[in-house]
């Protein structure tokens, strides 16, 4: 053991506890619905974060993330509901299954040169779909699951987001994330330094499903009710949107892109609904059924004056955050 | 048992015979060039030493063991490492980090240790960073380490490669035209940075490059390959007066006239 492993042990422990006091803070003091949006908001940041471990670093793209999320959420609920487990074990099995799923649809597409993964896991979505739609006496089928027990509190996710967030930044900064991203930039040449480029595409794969399964499980003891369309090709979108949105490959980023796609809606809703209160009921509906576009603008946008999302491939700390010159006017101000 | 083998060595691409039954070995502690006109087959040697090629005949051995079939990785591992003809750096990467990249076959941690920076970790890593600063040191590009490796000058990309490639601490290196690009004023200095890198890592070479000063002056033995075949063998001085390797370059000459 050394100290430098216990102190940042340590400041783990002190992480998850003061954000486990805020969360728990909030979740007494604030109304229900910011204390869903910031719910939604951790679980999809794991969900960010896991799509973003593929693409971002190994330049793998997985098009099916929303089936492995759908093997977690089903798989903790059915533990739960079905075999009396309780709630950790059962979302660890989720995450675990979820990524035996991975390692069974990597193996093989991530041996071959090429996009296969993104054909194989799309195909994969929809056969997750179609098993869950046929498996009536077990998941409810197209009827869905209701019952599932509420166990993704504010605290509860944002400790896990926590705990992935750190997980995923230690990998990042080893000999494995290097090389994962040595993938990325030139697969012959990391085969040519003795990398084991297959090995490392399907252990990244592998990791980005089980922390998926995780994020799925945890949707479903949050809205306390399967179905699933809920795990559709639009899903799998919505998550790929955050991490473009922040940054392919920076793991801040996509808590940021999380952030802004799950708050967007709830925007616009906002909006909405204010226009309507003002008496400007055309405005009101507009903004209520042209929001989406306003979101495909905006994307547009994005790809067009930044392809590599706001963030960048960089990382957000404090030090960046006090380069901004915003707040550099500010710190001349109070000198 | 020799330290390096090549026999009969052969592969088609298509009509082509890239490389047609070609034999070369190398002893511990050479420095032995491979030269020959454009498209005589170089390159191609070296792509079914590393396994980017599987040959259609033929066998390659290193210290006793058969390389054919071996991906590049493994064989990588057993100790030969290569540079290539266009540098194929990990372009996005830092000096550094294309160096540390480089360096993690030798000095393991499993994934627990990654995923949780034990100790061990902390300990590997340093290992790894001591190691990328001693290798730059070496190369001249401790001041650059930061940079993105994609924006330094071609030279010192090439620079770059080979100390990314002695991050394996290979036994068998081979160099696809490292003088490719420079003036002769850098050839010199290549010359003698050649024979350091030999001194201080003990490392075999095997190396292919156009620039005939750089080649007659470190090489002790030289092949000269023409259209896939190996046209002769022998040192410097007698490559060089032997008029079929003379009258291979002059035909390419003349080819080139007609371009
Ligand atoms: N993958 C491939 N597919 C088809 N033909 C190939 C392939 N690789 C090489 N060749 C052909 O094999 C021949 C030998 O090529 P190679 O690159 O080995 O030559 P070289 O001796 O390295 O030449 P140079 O000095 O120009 O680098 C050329 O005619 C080339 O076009
Ligand atoms: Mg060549």
């Amino acid at each position: 053991m050394s100290s430098g492993f216990l102190k940042r042990l340590g400041a783990l422990v002190v992480q998850v506890l003061v954000v486990w006091g805020i969360a728990t803070y909030f979740k007494q003091s604030l109304p229900a619905y910011p204390i869903g949006i910031l719910t939604v908001f951790c679980i999809n940041a794991i969900l960010a974060l896991s799509w973003n471990l593929v693409a971002g670093f190994t330049g793998q793209f997985s098009m099916g993330h929303a089936g492995f999320m759908a093997i977690g959420a089903y798989t903790s609920a059915l533990l739960m509901m079905k075999a009396g487990w309780p709630f950790l074990p059962s979302l660890i099995a989720g995450g675990t299954l979820s990524g035996f799923a991975g390692f069974l649809i990597g193996f093989p597409s991530l041996r071959l040169v090429g996009d296969y993964l993104s054909v194989v896991t799309l195909g994969f979505q929809y056969i997750i779909t179609a098993i869950l739609n046929n498996t009536v006496k077990l998941t409810g089928g197209g009827l869905g699951l209701a019952g599932v027990p509420f166990k993704s509190t504010l605290p509860v996710t944002a400790v896990i987001l926590v705990i992935t967030m750190w997980l995923i930044t230690n990998l990042v900064h080893s000999k494995h994330g290097r090389s994962f991203v040595s993938v990325k930039e030139d697969e012959i040449a990391a085969r040519s330094v003795g990398i084991d480029t297959t090995t490392y595409k399907i252990m990244a794969f592998v990791i980005s499903s089980f922390f998926a399964g995780i994020g799925g499980a945890l949707i479903g003891h949050y809205m306390m009710y399967l179905h699933p369309d809920i795990f559709n090709y639009q899903k799998t979108v919505e998550v790929i949107s955050m991490v473009i949105l922040g940054g392919i490959g920076s793991l801040t980023g996509s808590i940021a892109g999380a952030f802004g796609i799950t708050l967007l809606p709830e925007v616009f809703r906002n909006l909405a609904t204010l226009f309507g209160s003002w008496g400007l009921a055309a405005a009101g509906a507009f903004v209520k059924k042209g929001w989406t576009v306003f979101y495909a603008i905006m994307f547009l946008l994005i790809m067009l004056t930044r392809p590599q999302g706001l963030i960048g491939r960089k990382e957000l700390t404090w030090e960046s955050i006090g380069k901004i010159r915003l707040f550099k006017k500010l710190q001349k101000k109070e000198v | 048992m020799s330290f390096f083998n090549v026999e009969n060595l052969t592969i088609k691409f298509g009509g082509l015979t890239a490389v047609d039954r070609v034999n070369l070995h190398v002893d511990e502690g050479e420095i032995v060039g491979l030269i020959g006109p454009n498209g005589a087959g170089k390159t191609t040697v070296f792509n079914l030493i590393t396994g980017v090629y599987m040959p259609d005949t033929g066998s390659i051995t290193f210290k006793g063991t058969n390389l054919v079939n071996m991906k590049p990785n493994q064989i990588a591992e057993r100790g030969i490492v290569r540079t290539f003809q266009n540098i194929r750096l990990f372009k996005g990467l830092t000096v550094y980090d294309n160096i540390r990249t480089a360096g993690h076959l030798r000095i393991p941690y499993s994934f627990v240790h990654s995923l949780l920076h034990t100790g061990l970790y902390e300990r590997r890593e340093k290992e790894c960073r001591e190691n990328a600063d001693k290798l730059l040191g070496m190369v001249g590009l401790l001041d650059r380490k930061d940079e993105i490796s994609a924006s330094l000058p071609y030279g010192m990309q090439r620079r770059v490669e080979i100390a990314r490639a002695l991050a394996l601490k290979p036994s068998l290196l081979l160099l696809d035209e490292p003088a490719a690009g420079m003036n002769p004023q850098e050839c010199v200095e290549l010359i003698d940075f050649i024979r350091k890198v030999k001194n201080e890592f003990s490392t075999t070479i095997l190396i292919i490059e156009h620039h005939m000063d750089v080649i007659m002056n470190i090489c002790e033995r030289m092949y000269v390959l023409n259209f896939g075949k190996l046209l002769t063998e022998g040192t410097p001085s007698e490559i060089q007066n032997d008029p079929k390797v003379i009258e291979a370059y002059l035909g390419e000459e003349q080819e080139d006239v007609e371009d």
